[in-house]
């Protein structure tokens, strides 16, 4: 069943074309990566899809749901579509625990209480148990990224999308960001990815969508898409990344 | 006044998109003092009192170099020592009209600059939606507004002001208030808020792009995300612009005894320079007054701003021993001397 699916998404910024046509189906459960080269727009895609940036043509729905009508909440449809940046993002004047409540407190008017509790149980699930009151900067990066997927799934969204969220981190710490994800989907978590972490692509998703200039140029199995990529581009992509 | 920001975003801390600077982790050392308060009373007023040890040696030496000097031009008889100390409590309730003014034109104003700050952070450049077409006259109106008050003397404000309430409306008043008193009030609010303005557009502009595109992922509407993430994070970041302009509107109420209001700068012109002919020491109070107040509002406020710093949020302080501080010895306290 799809659960999230985007229908001719384009999007331009000035003269520059970022997305030109996009199709894009992702099943309930199902871990998707995104890989590409850069300034394919890849992010720009996922943004698209929570509305963060709101698309020149094209239409997204969530469960038939058409998110792109200008009728809906663009705050509901970020409640239903968490995500996870490459720069964190956590609120600096904000403790652990306060930066998972946020949403919930005034997004989804949970009361105090609640919203805590909820909170402590994602930090927790996270491994975060110890660093509830800690600042942002008092915590190491893969810290703060664990922390902001909790934030993410706090809000029990149907989605969660990943905008490269090991780039900005050092090899230790991308060991357990991306634990945690495949942790995520192994729960069946539906997911979305962008990501540079071949290896993560590889063993953990269940699709894969090779990105190109805009477009979505091939998609398949993990191993279709590594191991025998049917277009030029992604042969050339996967020579010189898996050298 | 404070002098005219430059058009460009305070610096933060942030050390870069790599995660904390080190700055920001040398408060993981002492987590104890970064809010999560332990131990008992004493423990924590002693361990404020040592966080603050050097705000606390600046404000005793500041006062000693200003104690050393009064007392000296004293012993010279450039003026009267025991004159002045006898007719000190004599200031207290013209500066309490002045702390008044300054204060409550300062609060009142803050509300105002909020939000022409806001209209100024975001200029509508990118703006084509014909929907949006409105935010042209308010930004050129905010602009205007902050223009004609850093650009012209609060002199000439204030008498505009005056004027136009003295000839349209003579008998106004308000809560007993007088015109004099209400055109002095509206003068120095619209004075403080211009200057506000820039204090907060610089402040809402620091906050990165970051913060606000996470606060509208977990599902804040773009109001929410502006009163839950940008503004207080603004607030921290200004502390020491909005202090300083809360000193600057105090010197510049001064002016406002030019229209007749009872405040410190009138009442040594008149009582004590003008009718008992004591010139230089009226003048010598009315320092003596503007510099212990001013000192202790600058030191409270960089000493608060110190102990309630937020780890990674807010304007970098160098961590370097009062000696080099004070002497510049070294090169990196130089480097870290603004």
């Amino acid at each position: 069943m799809t659960h999230l699916s985007a229908r001719g998404l384009k999007k331009s910024f000035g003269t520059l074309q970022v997305l030109k046509g996009v199709d894009l189906d992702i099943e309930l459960g199902e871990a998707l990566c995104i890989i590409g080269p850069s300034g394919s727009g890849k992010s720009t895609l996922l943004r698209c899809l929570n509305l963060l940036i709101v698309p020149d043509e094209g239409q997204v729905f969530l469960d038939n749901v058409l998110l792109t009508n200008p009728r809906i909440r663009p705050e509901w449809v970020r409640q239903q579509i968490g995500m996870v940046f490459q720069q964190f993002n956590l609120f600096t004047h904000l403790s652990a625990t306060k930066n998972v409540m946020l949403g919930l407190r005034h997004g989804k008017k949970v009361s105090r209480a609640k919203a805590h509790e909820k909170a402590v149980f994602e930090l927790n699930r996270v491994g975060l148990g110890s660093k509830l009151d800690a600042y942002p900067a008092q915590l190491s990066g893969g810290q703060q990224q664990r922390v902001a997927i909790a934030r993410a799934l706090a809000m029990d969204p149907k989605v969660i999308l990943f905008d490269e969220p090991t780039s900005a981190l050092d090899p230790e710490s991308i060991h357990e960001v991306l634990e945690v994800m495949a942790q995520l989907a192994k729960e069946r978590m539906t997911m979305a990815v962008v990501t540079h972490e071949m290896g993560f692509a590889r063993e953990v998703s269940d699709r894969v969508v090779f990105f190109d200039a805009g477009k979505i140029l091939e998609q398949g199995s993990p191993s279709e898409i590594f191991d025998h990529p049917a277009h030029d581009r992604t042969k050339s992509f996967m020579d010189k990344i898996l050298r | 006044m404070t002098d005219p920001t430059p058009d460009q975003p305070l610096q933060t801390s942030e050390g870069g998109p790599n995660g904390p600077s080190p700055e920001a982790e040398g408060h993981l050392g002492a987590p104890s003092a970064a809010g999560t308060p332990s131990g008992g009373l004493g423990t924590r007023v002693r361990e404020l009192l040592w966080k603050s040890r050097t705000s606390l040696m600046l404000l005793g030496m500041s006062l000693a170099v200003a104690a050393g000097l009064f007392f000296a031009m004293g012993a010279a008889h450039f003026y009267d020592i025991r004159f002045i100390i006898s007719t000190f409590p004599q200031a207290l309730s013209p500066t309490e009209t002045a702390l008044e003014f300054t204060t409550f034109t300062f609060v009142l104003g803050m509300f105002g600059a909020i939000g022409l700050g806001l209209v100024r952070a975001y200029p509508p450049k990118k703006v084509r939606r014909r929907s949006l077409v409105w935010r042209w006259p308010l930004y050129g109106f905010a602009s205007g507004y902050v223009a004609a008050i850093r650009g012209t003397p609060f002199l000439v404000q204030m008498y505009v002001v005056f004027y136009i309430l003295i000839f349209s409306y003579p008998t106004l008043t308000f809560g007993g208030w007088s015109v004099y008193y209400l055109a002095g009030f509206f003068a120095l609010l619209i004075n403080t808020t211009g200057y506000q303005t820039e204090a907060f557009r610089g402040g809402f502009q620091s906050v990165e792009a970051g913060q606000t595109e996470a606060g509208k992922a977990v599902g804040l509407s773009r109001f929410q995300v502006f009163v839950r993430v940008t503004l207080p994070q603004s607030f921290r970041l200004i502390t020491l612009p909005l202090a300083n302009e809360w000193i600057s509107n105090f010197k510049t109420a001064t002016i406002l005894s030019y229209i007749g209001i009872f405040e410190i700068f009138f009442w040594a012109r008149t009582d004590i320079a003008g009718h008992l002919g004591r010139n230089l020491e009226a003048l010598v109070m009315l320092a003596l007054i503007y510099l212990m107040v001013n000192v202790t509002v600058s030191r409270v406020v960089t000493w608060v701003e110190k102990v309630r710093r937020i780890p990674g949020l807010g304007v970098p302080i160098p961590e370097v021993a009062l000696p080099k501080r004070l002497f510049g010895l070294g090169s990196r306290a130089r480097q870290g001397r603004t």
